[in-house]
């Protein structure tokens, strides 16, 4: 089971691999950061099912992050999140011509990410209580 | 036809900040026209500002664009129908590069304004290409919902087989005839509801002012300008007329200074002061002044009436002196000087004798005298004395009644006279002439009398008659020399009248022209805030990530230093230029700044038609493209065309409503059209895709009713609408009436029998025409809240499905 707060590392993580300059990372880090930033969507989603419907983590991704807006009672959220797993979905899967997402992309991206784990960590903790 | 905004604006602050006087109506007048201000100058009472404004909102009635037929036009070829929802709400029409669907903006581009911006400047080729190369008959054709109308209104632009790009017809409700006779010419001037990928590309390129412009018009700034136009040529005209007027003094004054008539100095008089005395002006001219005392020409009037001797009367005074005289003078030769005393003496004797006894004179002694027949003779005697006494006293009565008559014919010279001074006229004869018939003896002798009158009295007549004859004279030439002058003052003092009213009117078009300027940029500013703010609200959206934020919007100066001031910030730092964005920063602040004014409220237009907005925007914007104009959407009818799935991705990804209409074209230009996404549809489809998941935990079964209510919903909106736009209702009347539902029962109401307030009928309804939704129905309204599912998932999700199509039949686009 996730535990709490690992979404919002794998989103700082991700966070710091766009703001580095090294250039072991140069023109890998966006879609490194792509990939922890979905792990972080996986990881905030599966510490909500967990609690709220344990089963969902094992659907796929579209079922799941479809699902969010129902549980997390915010349809704006969950649109957003649908938005970012499809990009996320995309800069994942390697494609011979797919450009990578910008910064910007990737910084909406992230933050729609750390809004979403902070959102889930407060149903969680609402309904553990 | 005044923008009622703008008008509301200026008679808000007419009232809070009022200009002197007369200049409040000033200002009305000025924004209704040249004629207006003359008439309130003339004092006629207009429209106040509040009424002109509520006259000038009968705009045309608002449209939505409900279909769009194009044949042979453009990537068109053979005829192919676009229907769209009549209402507020985003339709996306996707398709390739080269699909065709570009044809659609432009052919409705062409319908509307019988041109296209894009090809404006361009070689002539790009206009060569304006037919269809596969298909050479063109028409193109608009159905557009009109407020509270049951019929659409029917627009196509026609073009002869073989005619040009110019050659087509625009016909109006089976008529040919032009825009203006609907209305729309301003409006589309104003409000164009049509924004080209090239204008949103171009607009910032071509500078402030000519944003300005682009601006300022659907603002109805170009009325402040017009009223503060019309004043100032008012004032212009009137201060004309003060000038002719003026203009005509100098000339005036070298006649009047020439004529040596009095008048003249009291006309120069009242011309030198500041403000013209032209009342006294014109009653010395028109001779009503009351001359004055001294005046010449009172003195002239009164010489030439001088009271006349008439000859007749000199005569016959004359000739009763003599006669009575004479009269006198024969009874005087006789006794009759002494007739009474010796009438008394004989009276006394008779008296004596009477009382004596002898016939003795008592006075001479004489003896015997005294005898009756004295008696007798001195008693007939006595009556012969009195009547001569009487005849005399007779006499002498007459002869002074003749004298003093006399003596009334000789006056002293009357005060015109002697008071004659220079008038012009020689009065030393008459006078000298009169003061010698005044000095008239007065001893009673009428002899001497009757020589003085004999003597002066003719010498008086020719004497006076010639004064009277010289003064007439005198007044006559004066007359005519004076009459030229009169008559050129006579044809100033109307331009003179009227130039001291433009006097008082100058005054009043100043503080009025005064009042507008000081007014113009306060109410360009309040005209343009929601403009303002609308795009400042679009930009922030849009701009997401970028470092640029827009800070206050301003249309700034006049005539050639106006311009529209953007407050650019580049990471909180200033930057004067737009020369620090992106082409895609440039189209979203383009976008920004049009979709405000497609959606003026003042605007008959509820569609705006945005051609590829999406060219140069970097992909996180089309994030923040998807939600505002989703937000125009709820208001407006917007209909987006773009050439890839970003938009439609976004849109989707979001959940914000939109219906997804795709454009395919094959071989031959044949252009075919698919809705492939409806509101309902999306949910149904999401629905479906977490019922059909393998493994789906209990608890997340209660998501599938949340989406498929969502679907019934949006069914049930979608038919509501077309069912209240089918009958006619008011626009404001259906938005309101798509407010109201709030559960899933009423909007079935609403869309079953068009009455929200029937959802306790819904259920029955069902079970009588429709038994196997009722179940489905239930489950949706209990869903969410309800406990976990336990029946077939993915036939409760084509059930809906079902229903859907049932409450909302695919319309002609959708597929």
């Amino acid at each position: 089971m996730a535990e709490a707060g690992q979404a919002h590392q794998l989103v700082a993580a991700a966070r710091d691999l766009t703001r580095m300059e090294v250039e072991a990372t140069a023109g890998l880090w966006p879609r490194a950061a792509a990939f922890l930033a979905r792990q972080a969507v996986e990881v905030a989603l599966a510490r909500l099912w967990g609690v709220t419907a344990p089963g969902l983590e094992r659907t796929s991704g579209r079922c799941q992050v479809l699902c969010v807006g129902a549980f997390l009672d915010d349809r704006d959220l969950g649109g957003r999140v649908v938005l970012a797993w499809n990009l996320l979905s995309q800069a994942c899967h390697h494609r011979v011509y797919e450009l990578a997402p910008t910064a910007a992309e990737l910084n909406r991206t992230l933050e729609t990410a750390w809004e979403l784990a902070d959102a889930c960590e407060s149903v969680c903790r609402r309904i553990e209580r | 036809m005044s923008d009622a905004t703008l008008l509301a604006l200026v008679a808000r602050r007419l009232e809070t900040h009022p200009p002197s006087g007369a200049a409040v109506d000033l200002v009305v007048a000025a924004f209704q026209g040249r004629e207006a201000v003359d008439s309130t100058l003339r004092g006629d009472k207009l429209a106040t500002a509040a009424t002109a404004a509520a006259a000038g909102v009968t705009g045309p009635p608002a449209a939505y664009l409900a279909e769009l037929h194009v044949e042979g036009f453009r990537g068109i070829g053979p005829p192919v129908a676009l229907h769209l929802r009549p209402g507020p709400g985003l339709t996306l029409i996707v398709g390739r590069n080269g699909s065709g669907k570009s044809s659609f903006s432009e052919a409705l581009e062409m319908l509307l304004l019988g041109s296209n911006r894009r090809w404006a400047g361009r070689p002539k080729v790009w206009e060569d290409g304006w037919q269809n190369l596969h298909h050479r008959h063109t028409s193109i054709e608009a159905r557009f919902n009109l407020d509270g109308r049951r019929e659409p209104l029917v627009l196509s632009r026609r073009w002869a087989d073989g005619a040009g790009l110019d050659g087509s017809v625009l016909v109006i409700g089976g008529k040919p005839r032009p825009l203006e006779t609907i209305g729309w010419a301003q409006p589309l001037a104003a409000h164009p509801p049509l924004l080209s990928h090239h204008e949103l590309e171009t607009a910032l390129d071509e500078g402030p002012s000519r944003l300005y412009d682009a601006l300022a018009g659907i603002l109805g700034l170009g009325d402040l300008t017009a009223a503060q136009e019309t004043l100032r040529r008012a004032r212009l005209d009137v201060e004309a007329s003060i000038k002719t007027a003026r203009g005509a003094v100098p000339a005036l004054r070298a006649l009047l200074e020439k004529a040596e008539d009095e008048r003249a100095a009291t006309v120069l008089t009242a011309l030198a002061t500041k403000v013209w005395d032209l009342d006294v002006i014109a009653d010395a001219v028109s001779g009503l002044a009351a001359a004055d005392e001294q005046s010449t020409l009172r003195r002239l009037s009164d010489l030439a009436s001088l009271p006349v001797l008439s000859r007749e009367d000199l005569e016959e005074a004359i000739h009763r002196l003599r006669l009575t005289h004479a009269e006198v003078e024969r009874i005087r030769e006789g006794d009759a000087g002494r007739a009474d005393e010796t009438a008394a003496l004989l009276q006394q004797a008779l008296d004596v004798h009477t009382h004596a006894v002898d016939q003795t004179c008592p006075v001479c002694g004489t003896e015997g005298v005294l005898t009756y027949d004295w008696r007798l003779r001195a008693g007939q005697r006595l009556q012969e004395l009195r009547s001569q006494a009487a005849a005399l006293r007779q006499a002498t009565g007459d002869l002074q009644t003749a004298i003093s008559h006399s003596a009334r014919l000789v006056t002293a010279p009357p005060a015109a006279l002697r008071e004659a001074g220079d008038a012009g006229v020689s009065t030393v004869a008459a006078l000298q002439a009169w003061q010698r018939w005044a000095q008239s003896p007065d001893d009673g002798d009428a002899i001497r009398l009757a020589a003085h009158l004999k003597t002066n009295g003719p010498l008086l007549i020719a004497a006076v008659a010639d004064v009277r004859r010289a003064a007439a004279g005198e007044m006559q030439r004066r007359e005519r020399s004076w009459r030229p002058v009169a008559e050129a003052i006579l044809a100033w003092l109307p331009q003179a009248r009227a130039a001291r009213d433009a006097e008082t009117a100058v005054e009043a078009l100043k503080s009025a022209e005064a009042w507008l300027r000081a007014a113009h940029d306060e109410l360009r500013g309040e005209r343009f805030r929601p403009i303002a703010e609308a795009a400042q609200a679009n930009w922030t959206e849009l701009r997401q990530d970028s470092n640029v934020s827009l800070g206050e919007l301003r249309l700034t100066g006049a005539s050639t230093q106006r311009r529209l001031t953007l407050d650019v910030k580049v990471d909180g730092e200033s930057a004067s230029a737009l020369g620090v964005m992106s082409q895609g920063e440039l189209n979203c602040l383009a976008l920004s700044l049009f979709l405000p004014r497609a959606s003026m409220p003042e605007s008959p237009f509820r569609f705006v038609v945005i051609d590829d907005p999406v060219q140069a925007m970097d992909p996180s914007k089309v994030e923040g493209l998807a939600t505002t104009l989703s937000r125009a959407a709820r208001h407006r009818q917007v209909v987006v065309l773009t050439h890839d799935t970003r938009l439609p991705d976004a849109v989707r990804f979001l959940g914000l409503e939109a219906t997804i209409i795709r454009v395919v074209r094959r071989e031959s230009s044949e252009v075919e059209l698919r809705a492939v996404d409806t509101p309902a549809h999306r949910h149904i489809e999401d629905a479906m895709a977490i019922a059909q998941t393998e493994g789906l935990p209990a608890e997340a079964m209660r998501v599938v009713p949340g989406f498929c209510r969502m679907a019934l919903e949006a069914a049930a909106a979608e038919a509501a609408t077309r069912r209240m736009r089918r009958e006619g209702r008011p626009f404001a009347d259906v938005e309101a009436e798509l407010q109201r539902p709030t559960t899933l029962m009423t909007w079935l109401a609403l869309a079953l029998f068009g009455d929200a307030t029937r959802s306790g009928e819904v259920n029955s309804y069902l079970e009588r025409h429709h038994p196997w939704a009722a179940q489905p129905v239930r489950e949706c309204n209990r869903g969410v809240h309800g406990a976990a599912w336990a029946g077939d998932l993915i036939g409760f999700v084509r059930d809906v499905e079902k229903l859907t199509a049932v409450i909302c039949p695919p319309a002609p686009s959708d597929g």
